[in-house]
């Protein structure tokens, strides 16, 4: 049996209509013969059988639109055999040719008017919605990765643009006094025109916030003009929230030997060496981190980046903003590392002391308003990780043991995901297995 | 205002020069009896004669050798070469004479002719049917050339192609020849050496010519919705390249994105770029960024040829990423 | 100027009577044909893209001069060249691939109809530059002569192309340098939409070689054994004299220039002419007549050619398209970033 498909008849054609069926269901068909009049966006044309055999079914009925491809009849009957091929007496592939050769003749009249000529077949529409290998290179120049700047800033020499470094001239901003948000850290014209605003700001007014100066009260309500950080933490969060399809996991963590666990620590170290619950979660999700490694990832312009490192951002909030200092290779370091590590992060971050690398490359980031008595909560992802977890306090509550109601110190986590990287079944189980290290503690020591 | 396709405003304009000017005519491969390849000279032929809208062999060298020679005689030929990819037989004639000829003879003679062709790619024809080369031909001095991306401009400076009294290469686009645009009423001419702001912004400035000004237009409709306001920059005339709306629009924006549909490098927007930073440095928040075709002879497979030209796609998540917002 | 005058039946005769030959050469167009009538078929189902040229009608010029070569000799041809990649040897389903655009085929996909290529079979491609060939296949040619090498070039083109400089540029360094080489033009009275006529001050093409002092001959194109006659000569010729030579075969494409071809530039009538000097039928009635073979067979021959062609189109189908990420291969020989 053989389909008779609806066929392109001119380059831009996409659906064609049925005109007119030249042979009955039923009828016989001689391969070559017209078989059906369709109309395309351009002319009426007739259209030869490509197979001979009985018409056994007409799917698309006169008047009826398919699009090209479509199966618009069946010519013979079903069978087991292999379809034979249509063998023909010497004469017909004449007759076929001259009745092929008639063909192209109708298309004429329309063509000619529409102006297509040799009609050169049109391209596709411009319906490509990924990026492609026009933009490469002009795209890796452009996310070329920061060089790391080794050393002090001053001393070394800053990466400023040139309509920066005009701006900056102009209105008198000191390079050295601003911070750069470009790639490398290059201080752009944003960001010393925001420094511009503050120090204008800054000058008449006695306040020592460097940020949220309060420019214009008005009636019952207050503007408060944004730091540069508040304004770079809003883009990027409501970039992150509107691009990122968010999806939230929630789970409940026995943390009794944990917190036991930290006791013991402590007591043995220096004060200045102890460790957090929060270097315990950094420390738990860097190791799950090394059993998933579809988490530890980024989509990337219609592609999953898994990343090499597990390098965790720990957010920390400050007067006028929110920065989230990167803990780097966090699943090699020990507990008492990431603990010092993270306070000196930390103190950086806080003492505006952090340098453009403390910020960047970060794999996955955790937010702990344990302290601040939270149940729990959900956070934004923080670009471009595609997951965030949202530790909430630690809560003294009842709960179920071996069919005992009895005291137990419970944390709730929750887990934002980025769905377009990973799903549902994929973040419960890096939940549990987090879970599972928090509840079995010792594995964080190893 | 009239609403024409592309193909039909250059008619109008090939038909309205020839009627004006009884020494304006036409020759190229199929151009008459056939109407044309690709129907620009439709009709032409039978309201003015085959002396007139001369059918030649298939002989690049003739059509061009033949233009030349007729112009220094006086004559002011439109010569067609089916497709840009076809004139590489003849470059010796585009270059070594009709663009030397004035300056090697001392400013004896002149060379009136027009060249007119269409490049482009994405329509799975191949690697030897897939080029555009303006920026070669940018690069001669004693030719001029333009590449105009709307109906309206493409009437305007074929006429005044057509007038002016040098060699000028006039760059179609297969792909746009159905394209209709909003042509005006009677009479006017488009100057052969201004480019034009095509749409107003502020955030980065889109440098982009022929087809790929449409594809310029789609992506800064689309990067409006996201809060990014780009300005679009018609570059229609490439020798003398006009850089003066570039210049303004950088001060502006600091930014700056080149497409063109030829390949990336040594392309139209190499030199665009070198003369943002001669003439605007002290404005860039970044270095320029230049789209153009993947350097590949081009692909018949149509997934592959398809990631190989530039689209919306590519000028959208450039300029994203130009302004920090990956 | 020197013309040879055309060989006598009994040079060549023997060998064209002999029946497996006969049927041979008869497969041969009827695999041309029903690959073209698919490839019309495949085209309008979108499966095919960009141009497509079809060699419908020629097949006894395409056959009658390729057959007469080797394997190990060469073809340069031009972008109508389906029918001459077949003839040279090339799969069907590997040219079927290469119209799909698939990785299997001859070109990987990059060429699709109008660059074929087989280092294997020697078919030195298809071009889309209007005699761009011909210098390239006198290049061929040399280099035979220069490695003393018993092959030879077979250049095949248009009557379009005999008006472009390199095909006089060719003909001249072919004579100058003893060459071993047949410039074959393929004579399908129109170049495009414009008739010989028109296009060439002299129309009897095969003249146009006393410029060079070269060996023109013309054949009727529509009759495989007299064109497979003349090729024996003119290869031999090349082979053995490095004397070159143009044979003009005088034929008809049945259908447009390509598929996107409206074809209103010729009558119904002239098609027709033509039609009724179909090559396949005449050699098949003289099969018959000869009593060489009965219709029943020659039957079979069609539904085996028929059966050949499902199964290119099959393996075109189920091959699979070019990885993206391999844009950028072979743009050089060695890694280049």
């Amino acid at each position: 049996m053989a389909n008779v498909q609806m066929p392109r008849l001119s380059d831009s054609m996409e659906t064609g209509r049925i005109l007119h069926w030249l042979k009955k269901e039923g009828e016989d068909v001689v391969k070559g013969e017209p078989l059906v009049e369709i109309e395309s966006d351009k002319a009426n044309i007739e259209v030869e059988a490509y197979a001979s055999g009985k018409l056994s079914k007409i799917l698309v009925k006169e008047g009826d639109s398919a699009p090209i491809g479509a199966v618009i009849a069946e010519i013979g009957s079903p069978s087991v055999e292999a379809p034979k091929p249509q063998a023909t007496n010497p004469r017909a592939h004449v007759e076929q040719a001259e009745k092929a050769a008639s063909v192209p003749a109708r298309i004429a009249p329309a063509a000619h008017e529409e102006g297509g000529g040799e009609q050169y077949p049109q391209g596709g529409t411009d319906d490509r919605t990924e990026v492609g290998a026009a933009a490469q290179a002009a795209l890796k120049l452009i996310r070329r990765p920061a060089e790391q700047s080794n050393g002090e800033r001053q001393g070394e020499r800053q990466k400023v643009s040139p309509v920066a470094r005009r701006i900056a001239e102009e209105q008198g901003v000191e390079l050295s006094s601003v911070t750069g948000t470009g790639p490398g850290g290059r201080i752009t014209k944003e960001d010393v025109e925001a420094a511009a605003a503050a120090k204008s700001g800054r000058s008449g007014v006695a306040a020592v916030a460097p940020a949220g100066a309060v420019s214009r009260p008005e009636g019952e309500s207050e503007m408060v003009e944004l730091s540069k950080m508040q304004a770079t933490v809003a883009t990027r969060l409501a970039q992150s929230k509107f691009s990122a399809p968010h999806f939230y996991v929630t789970s409940e963590v026995a943390m009794d030997d944990a917190v036991r666990l930290r006791q013991m620590f402590n007591e043995a170290v220096d004060k200045a060496d102890a460790i957090s619950v929060n270097d315990l979660v950094v420390k738990a999700v860097a190791l799950a981190l090394t059993k998933f490694p579809a988490v530890n990832a980024s989509w990337a312009d219609g592609r999953i980046e898994r990343k090499r490192e597990i390098n965790i951002g720990i957010a920390v909030g400050l007067a006028d903003g929110l920065i989230v200092p990167v803990l780097r290779n966090a699943e090699r370091k020990s507990l008492k590392e990431i603990a010092a590590e993270s306070r000196q992060l930390i103190d950086r971050a806080r003492s505006r002391k952090a340098g453009a690398q403390d910020y960047q490359g970060n794999t996955f980031t955790i937010s702990n308003l344990g302290m601040y008595d939270v149940d729990q909560f959900t956070a934004i992802i923080n670009p471009p990780d595609s997951a965030i977890l949202a530790v909430g306090s630690i809560e003294e509550k009842p709960v179920v043991k071996a069919g005992q109601v009895v005291p137990g110190k419970r944390m709730r986590v929750t887990l934002s995901v980025d769905h377009r990287v990973f799903y549902g079944v994929t973040a419960a189980q890096f939940l549990q297995e987090v879970k599972r290290l928090l509840q079995s503690p010792m594995a964080l020591v190893l | 205002m009239q609403v024409l396709a592309m193909r039909d405003a250059l008619n109008q304009a090939l038909r309205e020069e020839m009627t004006r000017d009884k020494n304006v005519f036409l020759l190229g491969e199929d151009i008459g009896l056939y109407d044309g390849s690709f129907k620009v000279t439709k009709g032409l032929f039978k309201e003015f004669g085959e002396k007139r809208v001369l059918d030649t062999p298939i002989a690049e060298e003739i059509i061009i050798g033949t233009a030349i020679g007729a112009a220094m005689a006086g004559l002011r030929p439109v010569a067609e070469m089916m497709t840009v990819n076809f004139i590489m037989v003849a470059m010796d004639q585009v270059v070594n004479a009709a663009a030397h000829i004035r300056y090697m003879f001392g400013g004896g003679t002149r060379v009136p002719i027009v060249i007119r062709t269409p490049g482009g790619g994405g329509h799975q024809l191949g690697a030897q049917h897939s080029h555009s080369h303006e920026n070669w031909f940018a690069h001669v001095p004693g030719l001029k050339v333009v590449a105009p991306g709307t109906p309206a401009d493409a009437k305007g400076m074929l006429k005044a192609a057509i007038r002016d009294d040098n060699p000028v290469m006039f760059i179609e686009n297969e792909g746009t020849y159905a394209v209709k645009g909003e042509v005006p009423e009677g009479e006017y001419l488009t100057p052969l050496d201004k480019n034009e702001v095509k749409r107003e912004g502020h955030d980065v400035t889109i440098c982009a010519h022929s087809r790929m000004l449409i594809v310029a237009m789609e992506a800064a409709a689309e990067l409006e919705k996201e809060g990014i306001s780009a300005e679009v920059v018609d570059m229609r005339a490439l020798r003398p390249l006009d850089m003066t709306p570039v210049i303004e629009s950088v001060k502006k924006t600091s930014r700056v994105i080149t497409v063109e549909e030829g390949w990336r490098s040594f392309g139209v927007g190499s030199e665009i770029a070198a003369r943002v930073y001669e003439e605007a440095f002290d404005y860039l928040d970044a270095p320029v960024a230049r789209i153009g075709a993947a350097e590949v002879p081009t692909p018949y497979n149509k997934q592959l040829e398809k990631i190989a030209f530039p689209a919306r796609a590519d000028v959208v998540v450039t300029a994203r990423a130009l302004l920090g917002r990956n | 100027m020197k013309v040879e005058q055309r060989p006598t039946e009994s040079q060549s005769g023997e060998a064209l009577s002999d029946r497996a030959t006969l049927l041979s050469l008869y497969r041969e167009m009827l695999l041309i044909r029903r690959f073209e009538e698919k490839t019309a078929e495949m085209y309008q189902m979108a499966k095919i893209g960009g141009f497509c040229h079809l060699n419908i009608g020629e097949e006894a010029a395409i056959v009658g001069t390729i057959s007469a070569l080797r394997p190990e000799d060469y073809i340069y041809s031009n972008y109508r060249e389906h029918g001459h990649a077949l003839a040279k040897g090339v799969e069907a389903k590997a040219v079927m691939a290469e119209l799909f655009g698939k990785e299997t085929g001859t070109s990987h996909g990059r060429g699709g109809s109008m660059h074929l290529f087989s280092q294997e079979h020697r078919f030195y491609g298809g071009y889309a530059i209007v005699g761009q060939a011909l210098p390239l296949a006198c290049g061929t040619a040399y280099a035979i002569n220069y490695q003393d090498k018993p092959e030879v070039v077979m250049s095949i083109f248009g009557d379009g192309a005999t008006n472009i400089g390199a095909f006089h540029e060719s003909l001249n360094v072919a004579k100058l340098w003893h060459l071993p080489i047949v410039f074959v033009c393929i004579n399908n009275q129109y170049g495009m939409g414009t008739a010989v006529k028109r296009a060439s001050a002299v129309t009897d093409i095969w003249k146009k070689a006393c410029a060079y002092d070269m060996t023109g001959e013309s054949v009727d194109g529509m009759d495989v054994l007299a064109v497979r006659r003349v090729a024996d000569q003119l290869v031999a010729q090349a082979r053995e004299k490095h004397e070159p030579s143009l044979l003009e075969c005088v034929t008809y494409r049945y259908r447009g220039h390509s598929m996107s071809d409206p074809d209103t530039y010729r009558g119904k009538d002239e098609i027709k002419q033509w039609q009724g000097r179909d090559a396949i039928l005449s050699l098949g009635n003289h099969l018959q007549k000869q009593k060489l073979a009965s219709s029943e067979e020659l039957q079979k021959v069609d539904e085996a050619v028929l059966s050949e062609v499902e199964a290119a189109v099959k393996f075109a189908d189920e091959s699979p398209e070019p990885s993206l990420s391999d844009l950028y291969r072979d743009v050089y020989a060695e890694e280049v970033s």
